[in-house]
C-alpha cells in the first residue's frame, strides 16, 4: 500500500509560509466577526425596545379633530374644554375595554436617545402618576436597583442601560431642571418612568399597557370609530417600532456589507497571490512524485488536505482571537455604555462560510493550472538541453 | 526482463524534419545484474531508460516487462509499475529541498509509520551517511551525500529494477566509485540499469550497451 503525500511535511518544514496562509484566513473570520459584532450594538441593543416593548405598552397620541368635537356648537372655551375631557375620558374608558388592553392612563411623553457605537435611535417612555408608575413597572418587568422610586411630580427614574449610555447620574436634573433622577431600575430594556409635571400635561396623550397582543394601535383606534390621518397621530406601537427596527438594521447593514466584501476581496487578493508562488515553487516536486509513481490525483488530495489544515488551524485560531476580542470589546467600549451585543450570529458565520467556499474555488484555477503543469522528469530533462 | 522489441521514438512527429531518439532495434535485459548503458550525449540512452521505466511510450515497437508489454499500459497501470517495481536515480537527484535526508526517502515509501522510518534510516546509514546527516536538507548536503540520498530513494521499496541516470555526473571520482559499489552490491539481486557516458564506472558490468545515434552499437556481457 502506498503512503498517502503528506500534508504536514510542507507545513512543518515551511511554517512561515503556512503561517501566512493561516493568518490570512484566520483575519477574515476575526474581521468579519467583529465588525459584525460592534454593529449589533446597534440592532441588538434597541431590539427589545422596538419589537417587544412595543407589543406590552403603547404611546398614543390623537389630534383633536379625531375625538369628534364640535368646537362652534359649543358657547364657550371651558365648554369646549370641558367637552374634550369628557372625549378623553370615554376614549380611555372604551380602550381599556378592548380585548388585551391592561390600563390606560394619561401620559406624558419624555423623549430619551441611546447612543450606538454605530447609530443612534430615540424613543419615548411614560410619565403618569405614582400608581401607574408602580403598574407600568411591574407590567414592564423592572424593578428598584439604586436610589428611590419618584413619588412627586418630575421625578423619574431610568434603567442602568440608559444612565451609562447617557451619562447620567443619580439625582442629577434634567433639561429644563423640571425632572430630577431619584432612581436607577433594573431592566432588561432601556426602561423610564416617572411623575408626570401637571402643568406639562399633554391631555391628548395617552400610555396603554396592554398582554402583547395588540401589534397596530392605529387600527384598533379606527375600528373604535376614531378617524384620523397617520401624519396627524402620533402612535409608537409595536407597527410603528417594528418598522424604526428594520430602519435601524438597514442603517447597519450598508457598512456590515461593505466590511464582509472589502475584507473578502483583500483576503482572496492576498491568498492568491501567496497560493499562487506556493504552487510555482513546488513544481519540482510534484514533477518529481508524478515520476516515481503518484498519481496528480494523490498529489491533488494532498494539496487539498493541506488546505484542510490551513482552514482548521485558521477557524480554531480565529475563534479563540475573536471570543477574546468580543469580551475586551465588550467589557470595555459595549457594556460600559449600556449597550447590548449579539455574540452568537449564525448568519455572519454562515456568510464567513460562504467567504471561506468563494476563496477556495478561486484558488482552484491555480491549483488546476498547478497540476495541469506537471510533467514526469523526462520531459524536465530534456529542457535543459 | 526487458525484451526490446524494433523500439523507435520519433520525437517532434508533427515536423518535416523528424528527429529519431531510438532508430529501430532489438534488445534483451537480465533479470538481475548490473547493465551499463553508454553512449555520448544525444545518442538516444536516456530515452531509452525513459522508455524501459514508463515514463515515456515508444513511437513504435515494443516493449515486453516479464512477458507483458508495457506499450499498451493505462496511466493508472504504469503509476503503479513505477511505484511498486521500479526505482529511479535521475540525474540531477530531485530532492525535494525543504525535506530533510530521511523524509526524501520515506517520499517515495510504499508503507507508512515507523516501519518506513525505519528502513530509510537503515539505508541512509547503510549509504554511508551519519546521524548528522540525516536531520539534513538537501541544500545542506555535498553532492555525495545527495546521491546517496537518491539511491536510498530509490532503493526504499525493494524495487525490481533500479534505474540510474548519470548516477555519478556530479561526483569526484572516490565518491563515485562508492556510488556504483553500492549499486553493483543491489545488482546481485536485481536489475540495475545505469546510464553513462563514463567508461571507468562501468568496469564491473555485468552487461554493456553502447549506443550510437540512436542505435545499439554493441553488445557485451561483461564490464569495460
Amino acid at each position: 500500500m502506498r503512503q498517502k503525500l503528506s500534508a504536514m511535511n510542507y507545513i512543518r518544514n515551511n511554517k512561515r509560509r503556512a503561517a501566512v496562509l493561516v493568518v490570512s484566513l484566520a483575519l477574515y473570520l476575526v474581521i468579519v466577526y467583529l465588525t459584525q459584532f460592534i454593529l449589533s450594538s446597534g440592532t441588538e441593543s434597541f431590539k427589545k425596545i422596538l419589537s417587544e416593548d412595543t407589543k406590552k405598552m403603547q404611546l398614543v397620541h390623537l389630534p383633536d379633530s379625531a375625538l369628534g368635537i364640535d368646537e362652534e356648537a359649543l358657547e364657550s372655551e371651558e365648554a369646549v374644554t370641558a367637552a374634550y375631557a369628557e372625549a378623553v375620558e370615554l376614549l380611555m374608558e372604551r380602550l381599556r375595554e378592548q380585548p388585551g388592553v391592561k390600563t390606560v392612563q394619561k401620559a406624558q411623553n419624555m423623549g430619551v436617545t441611546i447612543y450606538a457605537l454605530i447609530g443612534q435611535y430615540s424613543f419615548s417612555f411614560p410619565l403618569g402618576d405614582e400608581a401607574f408608575l408602580e403598574t407600568y413597572m411591574e407590567h414592564m418587568g423592572a424593578t428598584l436597583k439604586e436610589g428611590e422610586l419618584p413619588d412627586a411630580p418630575g421625578e423619574i427614574i431610568l434603567a442602568d442601560g440608559i444612565m451609562k449610555n447617557a451619562g447620567l447620574t443619580l439625582g442629577q436634573k434634567l433639561s429644563d431642571e423640571s425632572y430630577q433622577i431619584v432612581g436607577i431600575a433594573e431592566s432588561d430594556s432601556y426602561f423610564g418612568g416617572g411623575i408626570m409635571v401637571p402643568e406639562k400635561d399633554y391631555s391628548q396623550a395617552w400610555c396603554v399597557l396592554s398582554d402583547g397582543s395588540i401589534k397596530d394601535m392605529g387600527a384598533l383606534l379606527r375600528n373604535m370609530g376614531y378617524e384620523f390621518s397617520d401624519n396627524e397621530a402620533r402612535i409608537y406601537d409595536y407597527k410603528a417600532g417594528n418598522a424604526d427596527y428594520e430602519d435601524v438594521f438597514a442603517e447597519v447593514e450598508t457598512p456590515a456589507n461593505l466590511v464582509f466584501k472589502g475584507v473578502m476581496i483583500v483576503m482572496a487578493i492576498m491568498l492568491f497571490l501567496v497560493y499562487t508562488t506556493i504552487l510555482r515553487d513546488r513544481h519540482g516536486e510534484w514533477c518529481l512524485y508524478c515520476s516515481i509513481g503518484y498519481s496528480r490525483k494523490a498529489i491533488y488530495l494532498s494539496i487539498l488536505r493541506e488546505m484542510l489544515f490551513y482552514v482548521t488551524v485558521a477557524v480554531v485560531a480565529g475563534t479563540v482571537v475573536t471570543i477574546i476580542g468580543m469580551v475586551v470589546l465588550d467589557a470595555l467600549l459595549i457594556a460600559p455604555m449600556g449597550l447590548a451585543c449579539k455574540y452568537l450570529d449564525f448568519s455572519v458565520m454562515g456568510e464567513i462560510v460562504c467567504g471561506y467556499a468563494v476563496v477556495f474555488a478561486l484558488l482552484q484555477l491555480p491549483i488546476r493550472l498547478a497540476l495541469h503543469k506537471i510533467r514526469t522528469v523526462d520531459a524536465m530533462e530534456e529542457d535543459l538541453y | 526482463m526487458f525484451e526490446i522489441k524494433n523500439i523507435t521514438m520519433i520525437y517532434d512527429m508533427e515536423k518535416e524534419e523528424k528527429v529519431y531518439a531510438l532508430g529501430g532495434f532489438d534488445l534483451n535485459l537480465p533479470d538481475k545484474g548490473l547493465v551499463g548503458i553508454i553512449g555520448p550525449s544525444g545518442s538516444g540512452k536516456s530515452t531509452l531508460m525513459y522508455c524501459l521505466s514508463t515514463l515515456k511510450t515508444p513511437t513504435a515497437g515494443e516493449i515486453l516487462y516479464n512477458g507483458k508489454s508495457l506499450t499498451g499500459l493505462k496511466e493508472q497501470e504504469r503509476e503503479k509499475l513505477r511505484r511498486d517495481e521500479f526505482g529511479f536515480v535521475f540525474q540531477r537527484h530531485f530532492l525535494v529541498p525543504y525535506m530533510n535526508s530521511v523524509s526524501n526517502v520515506t517520499v517515495a515509501a510504499n508503507g507508512k509509520g515507523e516501519e518506513v522510518k525505519t528502513r530509510a534510516v537503515e539505508l541512509l546509514k547503510s549509504l554511508g551517511l551519519g546521524e548528522k546527516e540525516l536531520k539534513k536538507r538537501p541544500g545542506k548536503l555535498s553532492g555525495g551525500q545527495r546521491q546517496r540520498v537518491a539511491i536510498a530513494r530509490a532503493m526504499m521499496n525493494a524495487p525490481k529494477v533500479l534505474f540510474a541516470d548519470e548516477p555519478t555526473a556530479a561526483l569526484d571520482h572516490e565518491t563515485a566509485f562508492a556510488v556504483m559499489d553500492i549499486l553493483k552490491e543491489y545488482a546481485k539481486e536485481n536489475l540495475v540499469v545505469v546510464i553513462t557516458h563514463d567508461h571507468s564506472i562501468l568496469k564491473e558490468a555485468d552487461l554493456m550497451v553502447e549506443m550510437w545515434d540512436g542505435m545499439v552499437s554493441s553488445v557485451k556481457e561483461g564490464g569495460v
